[in-house]
């Protein structure tokens, strides 16, 4: 379980926001103040990877048969060593086949349609992708920045560890950028790290979520996502930019008092996503939750909302 | 218990340093044998850059091979990826890679030349970065190579170098030395390409 805790802080420090804060809610809707407050608003979007990876679980088998000790510590890292290669190994032909494709441009594209709709954002035409997704450039971002607040759309998509499954997260946060905006902010705040979760005005997490006909071999799946340069892949990366965006914006405007469905709301079974090493430290319930209140259907697949406000869309069918 | 706590720690210690988010510079040319013991910043030293690890295709006359032009055309052209916290950006990119390909005159099938060239080459760099996950690092350059000779336009090959490893003490040195093998495995493919050109008809 620590070594679990391990790993997660770890994926978090290098995905999201300030993840050193302590644990936060995970949906924080926007107050109808800020809104009205909100003059110009600048849209970053942090996304650390330039390619498609493969989640590879962190071992902690030789840690916790062994009882402990430096031995089965680095008998662990010996297992990531091999895991870690044969997901890179595995993953290539697929890298390979989308070196010409840009999620970031598909998501460009999908959040400055959708943001365009919501007048009182006042979004520019300014939508920047950083690479470097450390506390420290994202605050010298905001410092940069004149506009009354920044959008931060951080960005991963990555594959599961068998192949099957394409998952693609947004952690959505409108953090403040004066002092009128900044006197909004939760009474639990962090003032020493100005794009802290905590600091948001507005946050929440979407996953988009597909899968290929699961065989349980990898490198057969992964074949499936690269067949015919990579259709498949590059069908669902742009549909999670399409169908995450407009439930971004659906999402910004909800009342205030609306966290999450209500607790007697008809929740069904929405629990197909979530290898189990994702759900320890500030997982979200779209990433890790069983059940959820369907949100919309369409003709490729169905939202959900979760009982923590996260929403996860998810693709029904192969591509 | 409290040793495989320290295991942890000591393996994994950018996180012990509590997220923290130093820069990393990656020199145009180094090539470091071993990690560096501690997340201080490292001391790069100017080292050579290592050949290709080439297979040999033939033995055949030599080819006369003119580097056009090497161009970094990503968004962002210095950036190099995170590592646990710390981004990683090279001083020169385009350096970076030219100093890679310098490796190519120790080819002794190839002949790098200024004008009059059997092969002409223009190289790309489309994909360089390393990221960590759990334990690991790993490094992958991806470089487009556009082959002519005189007017004509022959063929364009994409190649990738990859570097895999444990991610000891998430330094400066250990990322440099992942992304050089990286690259170095790109500029080996690359060879073994040209050469491959060099006695296509065209």
């Amino acid at each position: 379980m620590r070594a679990q805790r391990t790993q997660l802080i770890i994926i978090l420090s290098s995905m999201l926001l300030a993840a050193c804060a302590g644990q936060i809610p995970v949906h924080q809707p926007l107050s109808t103040a800020a809104r009205s407050d909100l003059e110009a608003t600048d849209v970053v979007l942090p996304i650390q990877q330039s390619e498609i990876y493969v989640f590879v679980p962190h071992s902690t088998a030789a840690s916790t048969g062994l009882g402990g000790g430096l031995l089965g510590a680095l008998i662990d890292t010996g297992i990531d060593s091999v895991r870690t290669s044969k997901a890179e190994t595995a993953v290539t032909p697929l890298r390979n086949a989308l070196v010409d494709y840009s999620f970031d441009n598909a998501l460009q594209t999908e959040l400055k349609a959708s943001l365009a709709q919501v007048a009182w954002l006042h979004a520019g035409s300014s939508f920047t992708v950083v690479r470097d997704v450390s506390n420290d450039n994202l605050d010298k971002t905001l410092a940069a920045s004149r506009a009354s607040a920044i959008l931060f759309v951080l960005a991963d998509y990555r594959l599961s560890n068998d192949g099957d499954e394409m998952l693609v997260t947004l952690q959505a946060a409108l953090i403040p950028n004066n002092d009128q905006l900044r006197a909004l902010r939760a009474a639990k705040h962090d003032d020493k790290i100005p794009v802290a979760l905590s600091n948001a005005l507005y946050r929440n997490r979407f996953i988009f979520e597909a899968h290929v006909s699961t065989t349980g071999d990898r490198n057969h799946n992964i074949a499936e996502w690269s067949a015919d340069n990579a259709s498949a892949a590059r069908a669902a990366l742009t549909m999670a930019a399409r169908k995450l965006a407009p439930l971004l914006i659906d999402d910004l405007q909800r009342a205030e008092s609306d966290v999450g469905p209500p607790a007697n709301a008809p929740y069904v079974a929405a629990g197909l996503s979530g290898e189990v090493t994702e759900c320890g430290i500030s997982p979200s319930e779209a990433q890790c939750g069983k059940t959820a209140m369907v949100l919309s259907q369409d003709r490729d697949g169905e939202a959900f909302r979760y009982k923590d406000g996260s929403i996860k869309y998810l693709k029904i069918g192969n591509f | 218990m409290r040793l495989s706590r320290l295991a942890i720690l000591v393996l994994l210690s950018g996180m012990a340093d509590g997220c923290a988010t130093t820069p990393i510079t990656v020199s145009p040319q180094s090539m470091p044998l071993f990690p560096p013991s501690s997340t201080a910043p490292a001391t790069v030293k100017p080292a050579t850059f290592d050949g290709p690890t080439r297979r040999m295709v033939d033995d055949g006359p030599q080819c006369t091979v003119r580097l056009a032009d090497v161009r970094d055309i990503r968004p962002d052209p210095n950036d190099l990826g995170m590592m646990i916290g710390r981004s990683v950006h090279a001083s020169d990119s385009v350096a970076w890679l030219r100093s890679a390909l310098e490796a190519l005159k120790q080819d002794g099938r190839l002949r790098l030349v200024d004008a009059d060239a059997q092969l002409t080459l223009r190289v790309e760099l489309v994909k360089a970065y390393i990221l960590v996950q759990n334990t690991q690092k790993s490094s992958n350059v991806v470089v487009r190579a556009v082959y002519s000779r005189g007017d004509k336009e022959l063929d364009t090959q994409i190649v990738r170098g990859r570097d895999e490893g444990a991610n000891w003490a998430n330094g400066e040195e250990e990322a440099q030395g992942s992304l050089n093998r990286a690259l170095a495995a790109a500029v080996g493919e690359l060879d073994n390409n040209i050469r491959a050109h060099c006695g296509a008809p065209g």
